[in-house]
This record gives C-alpha cells, structure tokens and sequence, in this order.
C-alpha cells in the first residue's frame, strides 16, 4: 500500500530531463524576491511530467558533483563565486539576499556592512534592488548610489527632520517612479520653500505611488495652497496634515487612510469622502467654507469600512451626513464658538451635543468616542478599548445635562458594554436616580468603576434586577459618611442573597472606614475578594 | 492523514493540517487532488531533508490551525520581515547550531513555509546585526576574498554610507 502511495507520488511529481536547471533557477528566482517584484502566482509551481524523478535524484547522490546533471548545473554555477567552506553559503543568493531585510531598524551603515563581508555576499546584495529601494534623504552620494543599486525599482523615501533640498531635487529628477513619500517632520519655517518646490513635484501622480505623508508641526498662513490633483490608481495612504491643500480633479479609488488640513466647502468634503469607497481611517482638520448652495440634509455618504476617524472642528456637521456602519473609534475635538451655544453654558452645550448625537447613525460595535473642546473649559471624553467606555467629565456644572447626554449615548451604542468607569462626575444625592438610571441600561455590564460621590446609593438603586453581569466593582474616594459605607454593605448583600453575588469589591482612598474587624468578616460572606485601603 | 516521502524515502504521516502549514504541500495536494506531496529537493542535487525535515514537522505541528500570512499584501509582507519579534517557543526552537539553522531555511524555503523561513531570517538578520565585516565573517567562518581594488571600493563606500 505505502509502496503503491510511493510510486503515485513519484509518477505524479515528476521533474524534466536534462533541461531542469532552468526550472530550478526559475523557482529559486521565483521565491527570492517580494511578491510586488514578480508576477502573481497562485501556487509554487509543479514541475511539469517526465521521467521519474526520484530514480534519477537517488541514482545522482552517489556521483561526484561534476557528473550530476540538472539541478547540480546550478549549484556548481553558484559555487563559482562562492566561498563553499562557508556553511551560510549553501543557502541560494536568493535568500541569502532576503537576509537584510529582516533587520529592524536597518541603517545604511548596515546595508554597506553586510556587502563588505565577502565577494559572494557582495555580488549578492548588490544584485539584490529590492534592499536599495529606501531612502533617507541624506547624503547626496548615498542616495545616488541607492538609486543606481535599485534599478528600475520604485523608491520609498522617508525623511526624518528636514530633508536636504539637493536630495530631493536628485530624486524627482530621477526616473524612477516614487512608491513612498514620507516627510512627517517638517520644519515650519522651510514650508514656502518645500510647499511650492519640491514636494508638490514628488508628489506628482504615478501609478507606483502608494503612501503620501507629509506632516508640519503648526499651521502657518500660506499665499498658495499645494494642489494634489490627478490619478492615483495605487495609493493608499494620503497624510496631508499642517499643510493646506486644495484637491481638483483627484482620484485615488484604492484610498484607505485620509488626513486633510484645509478649508472646504461640506459639498466638497462630501464629494471627496464619497470616492473613496474603501476608506479605513480618516482625519480632518478642516476649516469649513460656508456655500452659496447649502447641502441638503438629506445628502448621505456611506462609507461602509470606515473604522476610525477623527474630526478636529465641525465634526458634527460634517457627521451628520456620513453613515459609518462599523465605526469602533471616533473622536470629535470641537472648538465650537459660543455663539452657537446659545448662552454659552454647560447645559447648552451637552443639549447641542446631545442633539447632534440623536441624529448620527452610529454602530453599536462603538468602543470609543473621545470628545472635548479647547479653550472653552468644558471638556467630556469617553473612550474605552476592548468594549470599555470611560467617562472623565470636568467642570461639567449641570449633572442632569451631563446624564441627558449619557442617554443619548445609550440609545445608540452600549447596550453591550462591559467595562464602565466613571470619574469625577458630581451629582446631588437628589439626582442620582439619573446615573442609575443610565446604569440599568447597560445590560451586559460585568465591571464598573466609579469616582464620584454617593457611588453606593447609585448602586442600591440599581437593586437585584438589573446589571445582572456586575462582578467587580470599584469605588474611588468615596463619600466620607457612614451612609456610603453602609449602602456598600448593603448593596453587596443584597446581590449575594439574590444569587448574582460580586466577586471582587476594591474601596480606595478612602477616609478611615468606619469599618471594625466584624464589618470585614461580614463583607467577606458576600464578596470572595475585598481589597479596602 | 497524509504520508511525506522525503527524497531519501522516509515516510511521515501526519495531519492533514499539520501538512498544510506548508503552502507547497498544501497547493499540490489541492491541485493534484494527492495524499501525498513531493521529495523535497534544492539547487545542488538531492536535498538530504530527513533531520530538518522532522523539525520542520514539529514546527508545523506547534503552528498547526494557526493563520498563514497572505501572500498578496506587499505591506504586510514588508512589515513581517521588518520586525525582529520571535516568539518563546520559537526562538527555542530555532537555537540550533548554524548547519542546523540553514537547513531548515532551506527546507521552509522549498516547502513554502513563510512564518519559518521568517522565523530562521530574522535570526540571522539579528546575528549580523550590528557587527563590523570581521565579526561576521567569523561569526560564519567564511573567508574574506576582496582584491585590494575592492577593499579600497568598499572602504570608500563606508565613509559615505556615514554621511549625517
């Protein structure tokens, strides 16, 4: 039977004559590079019927190495330039050539090293284009010989701090199409220079060109804005920020990661988003332009694989018209002028914000919104990783207005969140109902974590019938009175006695607890871990 | 199950997931429509595969179920190679002397399993990694064979490849 299998195999693999090297030369070449340098293959590739292979492979293990056809012819090509008592050079240039790059952080210095070692090492890297194809943008000579070692491979330049205008210069004047284009760095100062000159050129549309980041600390006016236009068939990642730009006439269809400083019109913005069906991640620093023709509030963009997004200013209005079915993080950083605030109070504002919330269409996959505005004091952020949600108000002086917010919030996103933690938000014990009332809402809540005063009448109100998930709790500077302490104790018995115990209880920085060494025993009944300091 | 036949006729059956990490087999069984998957073999004659091939197999086996990289992401592709992260058991796995190390590059090479040959790259890459030419060269026993003209060109070149 296994003799049979053998044989199958052996029938069924079977390599060409005589003429074989150049399938195994093809092969090795083959796995040697990237996959972008070659042609797509679906799988290694079979060696085409013949005679049978094993007979011949078994028959030529015990010739000389001079004698063996086929494959051999190869390996004794290869051996002419290779030290054989080497052990490291029985590996096929090929991958001896894919060694450099595996290193992390790999310098230029490293690059040179390695090709110093010996002939065949030499012969091979220099051989190798795909090791030559990033730049740095530093040394002018550098960068010559990198571009002639890379061939006609397109470059990825990335320049940490200010680039050497010569270096570019060199390189937008090379032939070689540009796949990366990073100047995450630059100075502001040097930006009229950069804006009009040699970045505009560097970013002229080429098929090869996939990633686009530049990115100045500081907005700074500018007479002209740098224009981005035409095809972009391949790119992937458009990083414009600090560097306003006006975009005519743009395609970029395979656009995953947007990042936009500039002044637009909504019409426009919408028409942009509108085109990149893929988009993934995008961020906004946008100064809108009122229309002569506003957008109709019916106008709607899908983007149906957009993630993450942040918004620096007009976020709500731009919100309003985008359906984000798997948004998971969003940050809104508003700067909203207090006129249109009304009053200008807290109340107005979490009302305005509340309003803007009842209108977005958001996914309850939501794990973070961040939210909060400079300048005006008023600050609201909630995030949460992993299915978590906290919630850090300050200077939020009308609770109830805070708690009308967290139920607009509700509404939409946290009907499954696990994880809630609270700090600093200030309620009468008269209101507190409006934080338990929001708590009951979160079905699936096994962890909460609370700042703020009467944490324990929040939870007794929550009763035995809700938040049937809660196991641990923690409670952070709590009340200074007895009633605080008691209602804990009460809350936790209560629940154990119900059947849906708390596991773990954590009471921190707290005042000296009223607590004698009975309390703790008796807590201990109701919650396996008590952690009190 | 499906049976191995190295080139020197060693039999191995094992799972067919286990086969699967490697993408050469995987591919061949799914085209041929086989049980059994081909005697790996190099450039240079037959390739004697038996020992690396058992660790080959206990590579897969660990790694059985487990995602395989895609092979249509030149990003991802980039990024893998770039980081020089080992896990545990595999950096243990791969501590063997160098003879041992390059053959089982060898072997993933042949077989098309990209997360070992990753795995066997990066840590030559991380052996070469930061030593001057000398260093390597014995780190690897290999001989220096540069002509004097070379040895002049490559020192040229280390002075620019400094430049600031």
């Amino acid at each position: 039977m296994l003799q049979d299998a053998t044989q199958m195999l052996r029938t069924e693999l079977e390599y060409p004559g005589s003429d074989d090297t150049s399938v195994w030369h093809n092969l090795n070449l083959f796995r040697a590079f990237p996959p972008q340098q070659h042609p797509p293959r679906s799988s290694p590739p079979l060696p085409p019927s013949s005679p049978a292979l094993s007979v011949r492979l078994d028959s030529s293990r015990n010739l000389g190495p001079e004698q063996r056809s086929g494959p051999r012819k190869f390996s004794v090509a290869t051996a002419m330039f290779t030290d054989t008592h080497a052990p490291i050079n029985k590996l096929p240039p090929e991958i001896l050539g894919m060694i450099p790059a595996y290193q992390a952080g790999q310098t230029a210095k490293d690059l040179v090293t390695v090709s110093s070692v010996c002939s065949h090492w030499r012969n091979t890297f220099l051989a190798t284009p795909s090791l030559w194809t990033k730049l740095d943008g530093k040394g002018i000579e550098r960068t010559r010989v990198w571009l002639k070692r890379s061939r006609s491979l397109p470059i990825q330049l990335w320049v940490e701090g200010s680039p050497d205008p010569k270096v570019l210069e060199y390189i937008w004047k090379h032939p070689h199409g540009l796949e990366v284009v990073g100047l995450p760095d630059l100075d502001a100062r040097n930006l009229p220079l950069f804006t009009h000159g040699y970045i505009s050129k560097l970013l002229r549309p080429t098929p090869s060109l996939r990633h686009i980041c530049v990115e100045v600390e500081g907005l700074i006016g500018f007479d002209t804005l740098m224009t981005i236009a035409g095809d972009y068939p391949s790119l992937e990642v458009l990083h414009l920020m600090g560097v306003p730009v006006s975009i005519k006439q743009f395609s970029a269809p395979n656009l995953r990661q947007l990042s936009l400083t500039g002044e637009f019109g909504l019409a426009k913005i919408l028409d942009l988003l509108d085109s990149f069906p893929l988009l993934e991640c995008l961020a906004f620093r946008l100064h809108l332009q009122e229309e002569a023709v506003p957008v109709s509030t019916e106008r709607k963009v899908v983007l149906g694989r957009l993630s993450q997004a942040n918004f620096f200013y007009h976020g709500f209005r731009i919100l309003q018209h985008l359906s984000l079915p798997v948004i998971n993080d969003l940050k809104l950083i508003e700067d909203i002028p207090v006129d249109q605030l009304g009053a200008g109070t807290t109340n107005d504002y979490t009302r305005f914000l509340s309003r803007a919330f009842d209108d977005l269409p958001m996914s309850r996959q939501i794990n973070t919104i961040s939210f909060y505005t400079k300048g005006s004091c008023r600050i609201l952020f909630l995030s949460g990783p992993n299915g978590g949600m906290e919630l850090v108000t300050h200077k939020i002086d009308n609770p109830a207005a805070c708690i009308t917010l967290l139920h607009s919030f509700v509404r939409h996103s946290f009907e499954s969140l696990q994880s809630l933690s609270i700090s600093n938000l200030y309620v009468p014990l008269s209101d507190i109902v409006l934080v338990s009332d929001f708590l009951k809402l979160l079905t699936g809540l096994q962890s909460l974590m609370m700042q703020q005063s009467f944490a324990s009448q929040c939870l007794l109100a929550l009763g035995t019938d809700s938040c049937l998930q809660l196991q641990d709790i923690e409670v952070q500077r709590p009340s200074p009175w007895l009633l605080e302490y008691s209602g804990l104790m009460k809350f936790v018995q209560d629940r154990s006695e119900a059947g849906i115990p708390i596991q773990r209880l954590v009471v921190s920085n707290s005042f000296p607890a009223p607590l004698d060494v009975e309390d703790m025993k008796t807590l201990l009944k109701y919650v396996k871990y008590v952690a009190w300091h | 199950m499906v049976l191995l036949v190295t080139s020197d006729n060693k039999n191995f059956v094992v799972d067919r997931e286990v086969a699967d990490r490697s993408v050469f087999v995987k591919n061949t069984l799914e085209a041929r429509g086989l049980s059994i998957a081909t005697p790996p073999m190099l450039n240079g004659g037959c390739f004697e595969l038996t020992s690396p091939f058992l660790q080959v197999l206990e590579y897969c086996q660990h790694h059985r179920g487990e995602p395989l990289p895609t092979t249509d992401d030149a990003n991802a592709d980039e990024n893998r190679k770039r980081t020089t992260d080992i896990g545990e058991w595999d950096r243990k796995f791969i501590t063997v002397d160098h003879e041992m190390l390059f053959e089982i590059i060898l072997a993933a090479n042949y077989l098309d399993i990209k997360p070992l040959l990753d795995v066997g790259c990066k840590t030559i890459g991380n052996m070469v990694k930061g030593k001057s030419p000398e260093e390597v060269r014995k780190l690897f026993d290999i001989v220096n064979d540069f002509t004097p003209e070379e040895e002049a060109q490559i020192k040229k070149e280390n002075e620019w490849a400094e430049d600031p």
